[in-house]
């Protein structure tokens, strides 16, 4: 496109016409050593913690260790052009990023900086990067469900909008799966969604960029990234960061949804930082605040009371675990911290059970008062059951004779197994999942070939929505099960069966 | 090591540290009407003597040379000619193996003995050289901010364009050209890509806009 050059000049004829000239006045150090994301500063005698400060090439960095003689700074950029005897200014503000509806959308740095090449943030309004979260008396209970479409999460361990819900598993488990398909299905929730990817391969990144894209979820999505490949300081920053935009819709009295992926890098950037900063080790070398650099930033997450808006901020950590251990530091402290958690087992998962989550240790701790009536009725005891079931597969994998009860609940525990699969980006309605997990905890399916449990669902749930839209509608509206609707659902179901099995006698 | 020290600023913090500590020994040893005294007596120490005999300073400041000989070597070089206070203090520094930190002390002696007397150090950096009359008007105009004697060093900076920047400890008071222009630049990139967010079509040529 070619630009107009008397418009623009007339712009920047009106900036200089208003022009106040002004003198400067600023605090300034010198670097005295600068290497790995961090510098030492001598002067600066007046800096706060957590102050911005500016080195000459423009790029930023934060106070972050006070010292007696000496500043520390991270670096937040490249720090390959900052030299010893380079001079240092404090900006006198602490570090902000743009929020606001311009974010959304959009791929930033976490100093709020594009990444999408579709030009700059036009951001009216900027959040502080550290808050201190609200406190008791401006937030009010959790109860209002964040629905994230997988079935195995919102029957067993509900989310509410305002919960922390810590998603923990080794590598290659599905944790980022839960993560994308929780987003993708908040499109007619009106949820706005953050994605914190840190200390990721730029590639893994990309790749969940053009998922999100593709399912069309990038319309309320903001990714901020700090990949593997950034400095320290930025992966350190960037799950703040994320928070600060999305704080920005809570305080709103919107609701938003934010994704760590993961705190665990999160911890190792934070760990590299101390340690460059000679601050003393403790256990696994971490410093000994790293459990506050947590718990500071997921207590965040809140659910505002409504002399505030009633808006809510729902978090997501993700944490790797190495080899199944979860009582390794920094599992056992975010555990401690969340409000609960979502186990994601390998075997499992390689046995075919996506999303891979261990029904026996996933809690939530909010419960059922974040899920909505029908499903809590429905979907109860589903949990206690799975977990007994896996007991007593154990069991029967010893090669006992069994009795015929309890060869009926095994029957049974497999096909609530194979109901609760669910395929990678296919989110579903929770009055989807109402109808099916009726089915399966009734006993509906124990007719039903284990393996043909899926194909059944899916034919089952496309009859209701053919021909019994008004029993979906009543449900979707009232959110609850009456006796009379419960011998409606009842009625489909039986219909349903004499269809299918008139139509696939085989079966 | 004692490179870094020359520099303006003190770049290595532990010295600074130990300087600031022996400085403000010296002073207190000095009687309350000789400290004027020994602070210029140190300071020619350093540039008279250290800054053309480096070979002495490296053999007085070396952990291999006996503290012994080295107080051997200062009586026989300088009794007599320095202030029996700096002699001894100089014996001290070189029994205690600081002898690398002079130069931090020497500087840190200075800042002290300003503070003592009301004083302070200012840098001003200008374009062009300032005269006389210019660096007196300067000067009084500092020393009615900052109600201190002001001790004023001017360096030329071509880069500033006019203007100038004045420097007063960490604080810098910066009233160049270069400073202002950045400011405009800033301003009106911002300025341009707002009203360009705002309504693209106004920047488009007039052809296009037909």
């Amino acid at each position: 496109m070619r630009f107009n050059a008397d418009e623009i000049a007339s712009v920047l004829q009106q900036e200089i016409e208003q022009f106040e000239s002004q003198i400067d006045v600023r605090e300034v150090g010198t670097v005295l050593e600068a290497g790995d994301g961090i510098a030492r500063v001598y002067g600066l005698s007046g800096v706060m913690s957590g102050e911005m400060v500016e080195f000459p090439n423009g790029v930023q960095g934060q106070a972050f260790n006070l010292e007696e003689n000496s500043v520390g700074v991270i670096i937040l950029g490249d720090y390959l052009g900052i030299a010893a005897g380079d001079e240092v200014r404090s900006l006198g503000r602490l570090l902000s990023v743009p929020v606001g509806e311009a974010v959304i959308g959009r791929v930033l740095d976490p100093l709020g900086n594009p990444l999408d090449g579709k030009g700059p943030v036009d951001a009216r309004e900027y959040r502080p990067v550290e808050v201190i979260a609200t406190g008791v008396s401006q937030r009010q209970p959790v109860a209002e469900p964040l629905q994230t479409g997988i079935k195995a999460i919102d029957s067993m361990t509900p989310i509410g909008r305002g919960q922390r819900e810590l998603i923990i598993g080794d590598r290659r488990t599905g944790k980022t799966a839960i993560a994308l398909d929780t987003i993708i299905n908040q499109r007619e929730s009106g949820v706005k969604c953050f994605y914190v990817a840190i200390g990721q391969k730029d590639s893994s990144v990309a790749g969940v960029i053009a998922e999100l894209e593709k399912h069309g979820a990038m319309a309320y999505t903001t990714v901020v990234v700090a990949g593997a490949s950034s400095p320290a300081p930025l992966q350190y920053v960037a799950p703040y960061a994320g928070t600060a935009m999305a704080e920005h819709f809570m305080f709103n009295g919107q609701h938003a949804l934010i994704i760590y992926d993961d705190l665990s890098k999160q911890a190792v950037a934070y760990r590299q930082l101390s340690l460059l900063m000679r601050r003393p080790p403790g256990r696994e070398a971490y410093p000994g605040d790293v459990f506050y650099c947590h718990s500071r930033l997921l207590e965040r997450s809140a659910k505002l009371s409504d002399a505030l808006g009633g808006g809510s901020l729902t978090s997501l950590p993700i944490i790797e675990t190495l080899e199944g251990e979860v009582s390794a530091y920094i599992p056992t402290n975010v555990i401690s911290i969340t409000d609960g958690q979502i186990y994601l087992q390998p075997d499992l998962f390689f046995a075919g059970q996506r999303p891979a989550m261990n029904a026996g240790i996933s809690v939530s701790r909010v419960g059922g008062k974040a899920q909505v009536k029908v499903m809590k009725k429905v979907a109860g005891g589903l949990r206690l059951d799975l977990a007994s079931f896996r007991e007593l597969e154990a069991f029967a994998q010893l090669g006992t004779e069994l009795d015929a009860a309890t060869q009926a609940r095994l029957d049974r525990g497999y096909r609530m197994v194979e109901l609760l699969k669910q395929p990678q980006y296919k989110p579903m309605h929770v009055v989807d999942q109402v109808l099916s997990i009726y089915a399966g905890t009734q006993g509906y399916l124990d007719d039903v070939p284990v393996t043909a449990v899926p194909a059944w669902e899916e034919a089952f749930l496309s009859f209701v929505r053919q021909h019994k839209p008004g029993l979906w509608k009543t449900l979707d509206e009232r959110k609850d099960m009456n006796a009379e609707v419960e011998a409606e659902v009842k009625t489909a179901i039986g219909e349903f069966k004499s269809q299918y099995t008139a139509a696939k006698p085989s079966a | 090591m004692s490179k870094a020290v020359r520099q303006p600023t003190v770049f290595e913090s532990g010295q600074e540290h130990l300087g600031a500590v022996y400085a403000k020994a010296l002073l207190g040893a000095a009687a309350l009407a000789g400290r004027a005294a020994v602070v210029d007596e140190l300071d020619s120490f350093v540039d008279d003597v250290l800054d053309r005999l480096p070979s002495l300073e490296a053999t007085l400041g070396s952990p291999r040379v006996p503290a012994d000989a080295k107080l051997t070597l200062l009586d026989k070089g300088l009794s007599g000619r320095m202030s029996g206070t700096l002699l001894t203090f100089l014996k001290v520094v070189c029994r205690h193996g600081r002898f690398n930190c002079l130069r931090a002390v020497r500087q840190a002696a200075r800042q002290q003995w300003n503070e003592l007397e009301g004083r302070v150090d200012v840098q001003v950096r200008t374009p062009q050289p300032l005269n006389a009359d210019t660096c007196q008007l300067v000067t009084r105009r500092l020393e009615a901010l900052l109600g201190k004697r002001v001790n004023l060093s001017v360096r030329e900076d071509e880069s500033l364009i006019g203007g100038m920047v004045v420097r007063v400890g960490d604080m810098v008071y910066d009233a160049s050209v270069a400073n202002e222009l950045r400011r405009v630049r800033e301003s009106a990139v911002d300025l341009v890509i707002h009203a360009a967010r705002e309504s693209l079509e106004r920047f488009a040529p007039p052809e296009s806009n037909a």
